[in-house]
């Protein structure tokens, strides 16, 4: 066994290894630049000057009064109503719209901040720019949760043509792309969803219960409704990597689902929720979740835990190795989670640690997770994503129409 | 162990005497890398240790210029070990572990990339622990390769203090790398 510590042969391996570990490890020669560009673009912008002590001060006692100054316009000077006109559209019409903004700093919807539209869609709001969770119903119950922006101004161009990133401006008003609602039954048969896969349900510890997918989205599933060429390609049953988080939550949409959040991921796959418990296996969709098991963490903090390959673990008990399919993604994306706004996503990372028992020599498995950040628009051959529906909206509409909160 | 002495910056850093005056643009290319190396290695991210540059750049530009600077070089690698060990100790506190970046496709194999990574985490993990003067001239030793003399001159302290910081520091590491392999026989 290789554990990181020992060599094959298991000699002790020394602390010069170990550093030779951190110098040998390849790095980024696009960042080095980028930090390199980024250094020399802020000293030659840069307006400030080298200060004595003194000027410091002055120049803090500055900044405190413009401070002050910015705060009593705030508070005292006539406000024009901010926020745009916003129309949204869906298919079938008649369905009506609640939104929440989404907090830039977490991700999550604001559900404070929800706004219900007066009347069924076609129908206008007037909105700041954000970016909003926006859930559309209709009155049979189906219903579809989608991501839009709404710009500050119409003047400004949308930065992508993915529905949730564009709007049009027509006489005016900023109209958003049409929101299709999957109809229930259609999904049942088979129509909607191609995910034979299959999906667990969630309907325990969870604010809004969820339907999650077993398997991540495949290569051949990604280019069938992307339409992406993938000729050439390994095989079409592998996860589909290399993909953006904004290529993730635009085939979501069309899918009729959404991106999991990171909460619904971490109940899902750490064993502190009801669905996989650390002491009980067995399940298939835990054998399920096994067989993309990776490598331990937290090395060596907790020397029980070790690498190991893939495998999945049988109803006797019997572990059941496989090749480790090192191209497979591991990691997550997680919709509504964004770190300094646009320019970092969280994504998570799910394995299987094994805890060997020195008390019956019992091999347990142990899923576990752990939290990525990854730059907004970047692709990556380990990073995959799989899809979630909420079995009821996150956003609750009002029975009666017309009320606006 | 490899020293890398022949990182960008260590040339033309080696005697200069004044701060530098003006032209920042060449100066920001002459240690830039250097400086990106040694965060990353103490950080095992792109994105932090890009803060770090700039931080660190930013940090000189505002500093009194009639300093007089004897070797660059050092005193830049000094405040990026600074602040990729605070950096490092602050993530320990968060939630959530930031990112290691193993996105690179490789052919090699992938248990000896695994062991690789938990000796590197397993070092990072141990640099927290170390007192930060140790911390410190560890791996401004071992990360960057600089001289007992150099890093001395950067910290102002003796030669010696940087010697015995360094056997310390060695020796902290060591015993805990033999209670983990004693933990994982």
């Amino acid at each position: 066994m290789n554990d990181g510590l020992h060599d094959s042969n298991g000699t002790s391996l020394s602390l010069d290894l170990a550093i030779d570990a951190v110098l040998n490890e390849v790095m980024d020669v696009r960042a080095m630049e980028r930090a390199k560009e980024r250094a020399k673009a802020l000293l030659e912008t840069s307006t400030v000057q080298p200060i004595s002590q003194k000027l410091q001060w002055t120049a803090v006692a500055g900044a405190w009064c413009a401070l002050a100054g910015a705060l009593w316009c705030c508070l005292y000077l006539p406000r024009a109503p901010s926020g745009l006109n916003v129309t949204f559209l869906t298919n079938p019409p008649g369905a009506r719209i609640v939104v929440a903004p989404i907090d830039p700093a977490t991700g999550d919807p604001i559900k404070g901040k929800r706004v219900e539209a007066a009347g069924v869609t076609p129908v206008t709001i007037r909105l700041p720019g954000a970016d909003y969770l926006v859930v559309a119903v209709t009155d049979d119950g189906d219903f579809h949760e989608v991501f839009r922006r709404v710009p500050v101004s119409l003047s400004t161009p949308p930065t992508a043509q993915w529905p949730h990133l564009t709007w049009a401006s027509v006489d005016g008003k900023c109209v958003l792309p049409v929101i299709t609602i999957p109809i229930e039954g259609r999904r049942q048969k088979g129509v909607v969803s191609d995910d034979a896969d299959g999906h667990i349900d969630v309907t325990e510890n969870h604010g809004v219960p969820f339907q999650m997918d077993m398997a991540k989205v495949t290569k051949g599933r990604f280019a069938k409704v992307m339409g992406v060429d993938i000729s050439g390609s390994s095989s079409e049953d592998d996860p589909q990597t290399d993909v953006t988080f904004d290529e993730a939550v635009a085939y979501a949409e069309v899918k009729g689902k959404r991106l999991p959040t990171s909460a619904e991921i971490d109940l899902v796959f750490s064993n502190g929720g009801a669905i996989v418990p650390a002491e009980d296996y067995d399940s298939p969709f835990a054998s399920s979740l096994a067989n993309e098991a990776e490598f331990t963490s937290s090395f060596p903090r907790r020397p029980q835990l070790r690498f190991l390959a893939s495998g999945s673990l049988s109803k006797d008990g019997s572990w059941k190795p496989r090749p480790m399919r090192h191209e497979s993604a591991r990691v997550h994306l997680s919709a509504q989670e964004k770190v300094n706004g646009d320019k970092y996503i969280i994504a998570v990372e799910s394995f299987v640690a094994l805890r060997e028992s020195k008390r019956d020599r019992l091999v347990v498995p142990r899923m576990m997770t752990r939290h990525y950040r990854i730059p907004r628009g970047d692709r990556s051959p380990f990073v995959g994503f799989r899809c979630v529906r909420s079995l009821r909206p996150q956003l609750e509409t009002s029975n009666r129409q017309g009320v606006n909160r | 162990m490899a020293g890398n002495s022949s990182d960008s910056g260590r040339a033309a850093g080696g005697n200069v005497t004044a701060a530098p005056n003006g032209d920042w643009g060449a100066f920001v290319e002459a240690y830039s890398d250097r400086v990106f190396k040694v965060a990353y290695r103490i950080l095992g991210s792109s994105h932090d240790a890009e803060d770090v540059v700039q931080e660190v750049f930013v940090e000189v530009f505002g500093s009194r210029r009639d300093e007089q600077v004897l070797n660059w070089g050092a005193v830049l690698v000094q405040k990026a070990v600074h602040r990729a060990i605070d950096q490092l100790r602050k993530r320990r506190r968060q939630v959530f572990v930031p990112v290691i970046e193993d996105h690179r496709i490789t052919e090699e194999d992938p248990a000896l990339l695994v062991a690789a990574r938990e000796l590197r985490d397993w070092l990072r993990h141990q640099l927290c622990e170390l007192p930060t003067l140790q911390a410190t001239v560890f791996a401004m030793s071992s990360f960057d390769g600089l001289s007992r003399e150099e890093i001395a001159t950067a910290l102002r302290i003796t030669p010696d203090g940087v010697s015995s910081a360094l056997y310390k520091a060695r020796k902290a590491l060591q015993d805990q790398l033999a209670v983990a392999q004693r933990a994982t026989k």
